[in-house]
């Protein structure tokens, strides 16, 4: 195999899983302790709302790191889940009367109930693509193992009804003057 | 029909009359005419160059993030594949250019020499060379629109470089074929000229009919 570059360095994983996770951490308590006590129950909902936006830049930031960042993803799993427990739980058991509205409620609901069906959509559309890599990348892995072919080898080279790009050379005649 | 591909080798035939020829002969043994001199192996034993894995691996943070988004991954892939391949296009075209300068040489020294009559079968070769540089430079990158009636895969994609990666080798051999010419045309013997100008002028017609099918033979969908 031809030379091929090492990957370029990046930020180890863990450091950047640990950065989010205390990011999150220190703003959901921080927020949980802040309000007042009849605000802890639009806390619950932000923080889960935050859970969710945390999950997104987990999931993002594998990018940050190198081959594997399975940190992150762990990471974006588990606030992932997190978030969509605690809104619906919060949205689906009665609230305290001087919280939400039950319209409002019910609309929290639905709208947690559609992000999870979106979500669950791409993770599917996302799975059905990795699905068709490992044999592209098998096709790819054959192909480097074998000994290269000149194009003058392929069939398509010697197509006889294909016609000539220029005249055919003239016969050999006396020297020019 | 199984798709022509870049697998099997195909039998030798005289360019002029398709006649089967041996896999020695230099001349054709029914018409007489030259035979291109087989194909090099001189890549043979060497594994190929995968400039797919050198793009993939030198992805930055942006087309990493593309890759994690749902719907973007196949399209920043099938980009990352015709990014290898125009790099791979750009060095096959540069060879070609190369064996162009060879026969550039060589009228240059014919017409220093006074050797017209060669000149008439040097520049049909020239031409050819000519218009195939530019088409292998800018081919066809294997777009496919939202709703075409062929889709170009990323599979596609990657045969697409697997059959592009042949002309690098028929490239070097051109370029070996065309190397002696301007000593030959500082010689006198013009028949030997003509016979490599002929020889030359068949691997260049071979290397354009290939290429021009290129996209519909990865696909599986040429007809012959």
């Amino acid at each position: 195999m031809a030379s091929v570059s090492t990957p370029v360095s990046r930020i180890a994983a863990p450091i950047v899983a640990a950065i989010l996770f205390v990011a999150a951490v220190v703003l959901m308590v921080g927020m949980y302790l802040l309000l007042p006590q009849n605000g802890h129950y639009l806390g619950l909902v932000t923080i889960g709302i935050l859970s969710l936006v945390f999950a997104a830049i987990s999931y993002l930031a594998q990018s940050l790191s190198a081959a594997n960042p399975a940190p992150q993803r762990t990471l974006a799993w588990a606030f992932y889940a997190f978030g969509f427990a605690l809104l619906l739980v919060t949205f689906a058991l009665p609230a305290p009367a001087y919280s939400l509205a039950l319209v409002w409620q019910v609309t929290g609901l639905v709208l947690t109930l559609v992000a999870l069906a979106g979500s669950i959509a791409g993770i599917a559309w996302r799975s059905r693509m990795l699905a068709t890599e490992p044999p592209r990348e098998a096709a790819r892995a054959e192909w480097r193992a074998r000994t290269p072919v000149s194009a003058f080898d392929y069939q398509t080279a010697h197509a006889p009804d294909a016609p000539a790009t220029a005249p055919p050379p003239s016969p050999p005649s006396s020297r020019g003057p | 029909m199984p798709p022509p591909g870049p697998t099997e080798p195909a039998p030798r035939v005289c360019p002029s009359c398709h006649a089967p020829v041996g896999a020695s002969d230099r001349f054709c043994p029914s018409c007489g005419g030259p035979i291109p001199a087989p194909p090099a192996t001189a890549a043979a034993g060497s594994a190929p160059v995968d400039l797919r894995e050198k793009v993939d691996q030198d992805r930055g943070t942006l087309k990493r993030l593309q890759l994690l988004v749902p719907g973007f991954r196949a399209y920043r892939q099938g980009e990352d594949i015709r990014a290898a391949d125009s790099i791979l296009r750009r060095q096959v075209a540069d060879k070609i250019k190369n064996a162009r300068t060879s026969a550039e040489n060589a009228r240059a020294a014919l017409t220093q020499s006074g050797q017209f009559s060669v000149l008439m079968d040097l520049a049909p070769l020239i031409s050819d060379l000519l218009t195939l540089e530019p088409k292998i430079r800018s081919a066809e990158q294997g777009y496919s629109g939202i709703s075409p009636a062929t889709r170009v895969g990323n599979a596609d994609l990657d045969r697409l470089y697997e059959y592009d990666y042949g002309f690098v080798l028929a490239a070097d051999q051109l370029d070996q074929t065309l190397a002696p010419l301007p000593a030959l045309a500082a010689g006198a013997n013009a028949a030997d000229l003509q016979r490599l100008v002929a020889s030359a002028r068949s691997q260049v017609s071979q290397l354009q009919q290939a290429f021009q099918v290129r996209l519909k033979a990865v696909q599986g969908i040429l007809v012959q």
